[in-house]
């Protein structure tokens, strides 16, 4: 087995870790659980009074009782002689991440069920060789092996697997965490990430905006009832919980309430907090804090010489930036949608632990496993025009799947496979791939000749599709490289229009389906009235074949209903054929490919 | 065939079985985390909802608290009380339990200190106050109390 390596995202108020299992970026949980704010291990050491060393969120949770015994964002502090004195005795930065490094290899390792002796460290991409040195040293301390050190913010781009385009680009990634906000400027190229210029705030983040949230709601409480709630830890605490879950529901809702019965009591007895808050509410609030990050982005920019229209990619990290506010604010600086799809809690651990599986042998360099999967479906045209799937929409690749199909009419010698890809179950809706025609079908009535599609994509991408004749052996394949490049765009264009078509393209799908059931059924009665002749009674032979006829008449024509109807007037009608023939099952149910 | 291709062919060999033992070793290891991903996704939902509900729940009991019968209809307070027991029941019966601290011994991998006093009536920390009360749903800790301590008092 390979030994694993795991990613850690050390951070200046909290930390993350994360390893790849099965070839995906998994988060690895802390033994006391998530806490808030997403990441796992709060960045907090404490030596008690009686000398016992707490970490992470237990250190966290006596620091009120304890501040000249706790400390945290030392991380501020990496690679200068600076030292932190906890009751008397002093330690290094390096010390206290190695405490912290500690915790999180024990707790890795009981998620693992395995040792962890070997890690990939995050550290900004400001940070110079001193502060490096001293987060390796750490590691050490810790007893763990740091086989690489990366920056935040490329560890961020290889959880978005931007490595794997084989592109040359821009990357701006906004990282705006509870505290601090930092701006980072890449070039990627030759499989290498160049830092470009780096700025940042180092009193601007989240906190900020959830105390901006809690004012609102205390002032305004003040203002209708005169009760001040900031006097009661307990209600304050009410509040606080109640903002933080108002703004995580403002993320996806416009409007929210908050209810708090029996917040305080006055002389006239208990007092309730109603109120609703909207999301214009919410953003008049934290929009002052979120204009602060324009000036780091723009010296930014000017550092790198470049126009914002030169960013290629815009990578968000950190809790904050899930509000939409905040994302329309980078678009309307940078004037581009940032790239979505990975928690931007998780993606710097994600990205280090991706970067440890590809040291570890265990990923190659460039198959980062997040965009290794099929991003659109891709299937064949059958009877009627419809599209029917082969490989649904984010499969994970490499892979083979094979469906058998038929023939759609008698004594046909060849089938035309007409390769498509997209979500819309009509294949006109669909984007053509290529197609091919398989030969030398041996003569044969409709729905005996099995022939077996198989598509296979293989590890780098290439599809190739192959049509078997189950019962010669012959096959003819067609192959059709990177049948998913489409760009990011496309995709979500594609996707969004399987839904917005959704119920038009039921209907074609229901018509296309009901066509090919009255088709197969006037075969099937024709071919029974044929062979069985005399046997069935003249009144009944006339009264089927004036159904036939007239089923025929509305498959001519583009009613629908009436179709189904003079489909079901046959159906009945042929009953009174007789059982003998029904019984054996006719041909003619299944696929077919379209002739 | 020449000796060099079966030696080609063995190493080729040699090399699939390595990757092909590779394989099924990452798969067994999948598994095993695969299930164990099965159960803690299973009482991650559990908690998921038990963490919305909890504020319900202690609003609810806030106002139950604060109810007398001799200032509502009685029938309408039996009737408020009964829901309240029912939601109680209910959440107790998913293993939700209310952590009772007061006056306990503070412990950070318990409790969570957001005040302290000093007092010479305690000879440990102690708990004296529950700012915002704690649950743990099957033996494991959803949400910490958040309490106020007492820190024992040394004169100067």
């Amino acid at each position: 087995m390979v030994e694993k390596i795991i990613g850690i995202d050390l951070g200046t108020s909290n930390s993350a870790a994360a390893v790849v299992i099965g070839g995906r970026p998994t988060i690895i949980p802390s033994v006391e659980g998530v806490t808030l704010y997403g990441k796992a291990f709060p960045s907090y050491v404490a030596i008690t009074k009686e000398n016992e060393l707490i970490v992470g969120e237990p250190a966290r949770r006596q620091a009120v009782l304890n501040p000249e015994g706790t400390v945290t964002a030392w991380k501020r502090k990496m690679g200068s002689d600076h030292k932190y004195v906890l009751h008397g005795k002093e330690y290094t930065p390096q010390q206290l991440s190695a405490f912290l490094l500690q915790k999180i290899k024990r707790d890795a390792e009981a998620f693992l069920g395995e040792p962890v002796k070997k890690a990939v460290i995050t550290v900004p991409a400001y940070f110079n060789d001193n502060q490096r040195q001293a987060t390796k040293d750490a590691g050490a301390i810790a007893g763990l092996e740091v086989v690489r050190i990366i920056n935040e913010p490329t560890a961020a781009a290889l959880a978005y697997g931007l490595n794997k385009l084989d592109q040359e680009m821009k990357i701006l990634v906004f990282d705006l965490g509870g505290g601090t906000l930092d701006v980072t400027i890449m070039e990627f190229g030759q499989g290498v990430f160049e830092v470009k210029a780096t700025s940042g705030d180092t009193q601007l983040g989240g906190t900020d905006m959830d105390k901006a949230l809690v004012d609102y709601i205390v002032d305004s409480y003040r203002k209708d009832t005169g009760i001040d709630l900031r006097k009661d830890a307990s209600a304050m605490n009410r509040v606080r919980e109640a903002a933080e879950r108002a703004k995580i529901e403002l993320s996806s809702m416009t409007e929210t309430e908050i209810n708090l019965p029996y917040i305080a009591y006055d002389s006239s007895g208990p007092k309730n907090l109603y109120m609703r808050i909207n999301r214009a509410t919410l953003e008049n609030l934290v929009r002052p804090i979120i204009e602060r990050c324009r000036t780091p982005v723009n010296q930014a920019l000017q550092d790198a010489k470049l126009q914002p229209e030169d960013i290629d990619k815009i990578i968000l990290v950190g809790g904050p930036t899930r509000m939409p506010i905040v994302q329309e604010f980078i678009k309307e600086v940078l004037g581009k949608e940032p790239e979505r799809g990975v928690d931007p809690m998780e993606c710097v651990a994600m990205g280090a632990a991706i970067q440890g599986a590809i040291l570890a042998g265990e990923m190659k360099d460039k198959d980062i496993v997040l965009l290794d999967v099929v991003p659109i479906s891709l299937g064949v045209e059958t009877l009627g025009g419809i599209f029917t799937k082969i490989i649904d929409r984010n499969t994970t690749i490499p892979i083979r799947r094979s469906e058998v199909f038929t023939t759609a009419a008698d004594f046909q010698t060849s089938v035309e496979i007409h390769v498509l890809q997209g979500e819309r179950p009509m294949a006109a809706d669909n984007v053509s791939l290529g197609r091919f025609t398989l030969s030398g079908i041996p003569p044969a009535p409709k729905g005996v000749p099995k022939i077996e599609v198989t598509f296979d994509i293989n590890a780098d991408g290439i599809l190739t599709v192959t049509a078997k004749d189950l019962g010669t052996g012959r096959d003819m394949s067609i192959k059709i490289t990177a049948p998913h490049r489409l760009s990011k765009e496309e995709i979500d264009r594609m996707i969004r229009e399987a839904e917005q078509f959704a119920e038009q393209d039921r209907r074609k799908k229901q018509e296309a389906e009901l066509r090919n059931e009255a088709d197969s059924v006037i075969y099937t009665v024709e071919k029974a009235l044929n062979e069985l002749g005399d046997k069935v009674p003249g009144e009944t032979r006339k009264e089927v074949e004036e159904q036939v006829r007239k089923l025929k008449e509305a498959l001519a024509g583009k009613d629908v209903s009436a179709i189904k109807d003079s489909l079901e007037r046959l159906k009945k009608a042929a009953q009174k054929i007789g059982g003998a023939v029904y019984g054996e099952g006719g041909p003619g149910s299944g696929k077919e490919p379209k002739s | 065939m020449s000796d060099d291709t079966v030696k080609a062919l063995e190493a080729e060999k040699k090399e699939l079985m390595e990757s092909l033992l590779y394989a099924k070793a990452e798969l067994a290891n999948l598994r095993r985390v695969m299930e164990n991903e099965v159960r803690r996704s299973e009482s991650a939902a559990v908690e998921r909802i038990m963490r919305k509900l909890l504020p319900f729940y202690e609003d609810f009991e806030r106002v139950v608290r604060g109810l007398s019968a001799e200032s509502v209809n009685p029938t309408v307070y039996e009737a408020v009380i009964m829901l309240f027991k029912e939601l109680e029941n209910l959440l107790q019966s998913e293993g939700l339990e209310k952590m009772d601290v007061m006056g306990k011994e503070f412990n950070p991998f318990d409790h969570e200190a957001v005040e302290f006093i000093e007092s010479s009536d305690v000879s440990v920390e102690t708990v004296v106050e529950v700012v915002s009360p704690g649950y743990k749903l099957h033996n494991r800790i959803l949400k910490p109390p958040k309490v106020k301590v007492a820190k024992p008092y040394k004169p100067p």
